[in-house]
């Protein structure tokens, strides 16, 4: 079980950093070769059992086993991610301390109080999987398109209210997106678990909602939702029928969730590149394609280039909407 | 007919080897914990719940659900043999269950408490069967409003439940309630008494302040005590109870059963409430009163029914609705949130097999602590005679690992440490924790109902009395209020305690 993981782990640091030592005056030119040497910690900045916590274990187990050193998930939850990311930017650069994070990462300068650089003290690995979220309204509105929510909202300002799962959530940051774009204005309800809020969108106590298919189709389908559209631009698989909503009046709107592996920055590369390789072979496994499909998740697996790219970009989006 | 095919698939999932195993595991345990005094199945489940991670969700439950109702078992055990409750429901249990057992008749007395636990085990599991998924179907009709109202309404009836005095019991709610505030506000992310301690930024964790103060609380509370343990260990002569032994039990059990189940469904109730409640219960009824405290058996059957009926039902609202009625219950939440499990009214429906896998151990948990206990008792009466100083320091290191695995932060540890003073300093001063656990738990989660239905209703508090199932439940937080403070009530409530202590 887990206690004597640690204690497993412990012990092979000791070892591995007494042999360590010894060998440091040697150059390794090829650090990637012989990597890994020694257990790795993958952090999480959640609590054990959420979605991120479930996808890291699967990949982690998967990693176990094909290079045959423990990889031990650590969950640092707590203030949105931002202690576990913390942890993780302060950990040392040598490959042996992952994080995998979730896409408010880049809301993290803008929401709370932290002392990392998102791009200087992280080194992205692979943006994993992410999706694309369904703006849904409650049935009683009589509203059956994006348009008419907007007309609507504008001629009741304040009138509409959104269910969020907290300041920095994926559901208030497409909210949030959505008001910017449209110049519209919802209050905000925060729920400490979406699923409860969901519930009250389909008992008509809130207007409307964004949340992923997998959490709201199966009301749209008992007729007690009605979802207008996605807010990704490529179909969602989980709401095929359904258009993108910058293609519905709202010119350039666009927010998709993700996760992916980051290192603290100044890993080798060759390492960087072994890592991205590793996962994108355990995102090929069965249970992670099922875990996948169950949350309604895209496959993206792309290279460290376009996660950096992905980061940057978000980062700039957000210091406009969030740092009013 | 629709219980019937839902207890079958409960059954199906539970009859795996592995699944008996783990309940096997889970009343073994708790009969364990429940023997050996200090230790409370808080603890035992606060420990075990980091390692709970690898199994799947069915298993993990239904080895954590063993240890709570297991330990029902394995105080009264204790209780009756060497007058000494290994858990604070069987304390009633030694008034007559030793009384029995000096007088030459302890196998009676362990028989009658483990078919007495049996029986109510076995209806208590018919009457989960049969209401909580009503209760589930209710659920879905409560929004923001209804929950915060059900939220003051059990605050307040664990109160107005509490033992001793009610003024300390609302002055230790308030403060839990405080406590809860601790972390960040779910409306507008601002830090709140966090002190810029980013750890508190999340609010204080319920395993490290309940092991501190039942876990650490106890031990230093037990250390204290100096006086050497010296017990005589009665005899065990016959077990089985005769036919008019028999006779005589079955109403009190009858009754223990149904009070105990109602009460364990209360926020704050629970095994602990139903075994004196029942006791009390029996002893106004009975013919001849002074015969209790003597050895009378019904004071043994009655109780010992009430408490395994009431931990028992305490899973309904913890299982329906997603609202904790005791820390142990709290603990089970972080239990199937760690599974990826929401506990709510969509639990029945999403995880049925997990819903009534549950129901269906408690059947076979009860049969399983049956044939394990009696036989077994010689070996579990050997196991008090362990010395203290031995058992103590296990337990720290245990806690200690168990809550510092939970986050991996070696602050939890320190806030158990803090509140293992607290929890000392509270029981010198006779104040008890439950209700600021309970206001603790409860806080944080009636703030974020309270708000939402206010920014539902555009700020109108009127919501709370418009809505007819809220208002409904105000009205009956306001009659207990009123009823606590009233005389005459007053007056009955403390003569009860007084025949309890």
């Amino acid at each position: 079980m887990r206690f004597s993981k640690l204690n497993r782990r412990t012990f092979g640091a000791m070892a591995i950093g007494a042999i360590g030592l010894s060998l440091t005056a040697m150059p390794t030119p090829a650090a990637a070769q012989s990597y890994p040497e020694k257990p790795i910690n993958i952090i999480v900045p959640t609590g054990p059992g959420s979605l991120v916590d479930i996808l890291a274990r699967l990949v982690g187990d998967g990693m176990t086993e094909n290079w045959g050193q423990q990889v031990i998930v650590k969950n640092i939850g707590g203030a949105g991610g931002s202690i576990g990311a913390a942890k993780i930017a302060t950990a040392e650069a040598d490959g042996y301390t992952l994080g995998f994070v979730p896409a408010n990462l880049t809301t993290h300068p803008y929401l709370y109080k932290i002392k990392y650089d998102v791009q200087a003290d992280f080194d992205p690995v692979i943006r994993v999987a992410g999706a694309s979220m369904v703006h849904y309204v409650n049935n009683e509105l009589g509203i059956s398109t994006e348009e008419e929510f907007i007309d609507y909202a504008k001629a009741n300002p304040g009138k509409l209210t959104f269910a969020t799962a907290g300041l920095g959530s994926a559901a208030n940051l497409a909210s949030e997106l959505f008001q910017t774009k449209t110049g519209v204005s919802m209050k905000a309800v925060p729920y400490k678990k979406l699923n409860l809020g969901v519930l009250d969108v389909v008992a008509g106590r809130v207007s409307t909602v964004f949340v992923s298919a997998a959490q709201g189709m199966q009301f749209v389908r008992d007729g007690k939702l009605t979802a207008l559209g996605i807010t990704g631009l490529t179909p969602n698989p989980g709401a095929p029928e359904l258009k993108p909503i910058a293609e519905l009046g709202v010119p350039g709107y666009e927010f998709k969730s993700w996760f992916g592996f980051i290192t603290p920055s100044g890993v080798p590369s060759d390492i960087i590149a072994k890592l991205n390789a590793e996962v994108l072979r355990q995102t090929k496994t069965e249970a992670f394609q099922q875990a996948l499909s169950k949350a309604g998740l895209e496959l993206i697996a792309g290279s460290p280039e376009e996660f950096a790219d992905v980061i940057d970009a978000e980062l700039a989006n957000w210091k406009g909407i969030l740092s009013k | 007919m629709e219980l019937i095919n839902n207890l079958s698939l409960g059954f199906s999932a539970v009859l795996t080897g592995q699944n008996l195993l783990f309940s096997f595991f889970g009343v073994l345990l708790g009969t364990l914990i429940g023997v050996l005094p200090g230790l409370g199945p808080l603890v035992a489940i606060a420990v075990l719940l980091p390692f709970t991670f690898g199994l799947d969700p069915v298993s993990s439950m239904i080895m954590l659900a063993g240890i709570f109702y297991g330990a029902q078992y394995g105080g009264s055990t204790t209780a009756i043999l060497i007058n000494l409750p290994g858990e604070a429901s069987s304390i009633v249990t030694t008034l007559d269950g030793h009384e029995m057992a000096k007088r030459g008749e302890a196998g009676k007395a362990l028989a009658t408490a483990a078919i007495g636990s049996f029986f109510a085990g076995c209806v208590a599991t018919v009457l989960i069967g049969v209401f909580a998924p009503p209760l589930a179907e209710l659920a879905f009709q409560f929004g923001p409003a209804e929950y915060f109202s059900l939220m003051v309404c059990g605050l307040i009836v664990s109160v107005v439940l509490a033992n001793g005095s009610v003024l300390k019991a609302i002055g230790m709610m308030v403060f839990g309630l405080l406590l809860g505030l601790i972390g960040t506000d779910e409306m507008t992310g601002l830090q709140r008494m966090t002190l810029d301690i980013p750890e508190l930024s999340d609010g204080l964790s319920v395993a490290a302040i309940a092991m501190g103060i039942f876990g650490l609380g106890e031990i230093m509370r037990n250390l204290e005590d100096t006086s050497k343990r010296e017990f005589s260990v009665a005899k065990i002569t016959s077990l089985m109870p005769t036919r008019e032994d028999m006779k005589l039990i079955f109403a009190p059990m009858v009754r223990g059963t149904f009070l105990g189940s109602f009460l364990g469904v209360l926020p704050g109730g629970g095994a602990l409430l139903a075994s004196f409640s029942a006791y009390a219960l029996e002893k106004k009824i009975a013919k001849d009163p002074s015969a209790f405290g003597k050895g009378a058996i019904q004071g043994v059957a009655a109780p010992e029914s009430a408490n395994n009926a009431g931990a028992q039902t305490s899973f309904i609202p913890m299982l329906t609705l997603g609202i904790p009625s005791n820390p142990v219950m709290a603990l089970m939440i972080s239990a199937l949130i760690i599974q990826g499990i929401e506990p709510g009214p969509a639990v029945i429906n999403d995880h049925p097999e997990l819903f009534w896998g549950i129901i269906a151990s408690m059947w076979i948990g009860n049969l399983m602590l049956l044939v394990l206990n009696l036989p077994l008792v010689g070996l579990w009466v050997k196991l008090v005679s362990i010395p203290y100083k031995f058992l103590f320091p296990i337990v720290i290191v245990f806690a200690c690992v168990g809550v510092f695995s939970i986050n991996n932060t070696a602050f939890a540890v320190l806030t158990m440490a803090a509140f293992g003073v607290l929890g000392y300093v509270l029981k010198k001063l006779e104040c008890e924790a439950a209700p600021m656990i309970l206001g603790f738990i409860l806080g944080p989660m009636m703030e974020g109902h309270m708000q939402r239905a206010l920014l539902i209703s555009g700020g109108e508090v009127s919501i709370f009395v418009r809505e007819p199932i809220s208002a409904g439940l105000l009205a009956v937080a306001a009659i207990a209020l009123i009823a606590a403070v009233l005389p005459s009530v007053r007056q009955t409530r403390k003569i009860a305690l007084v025949e309890e202590d």
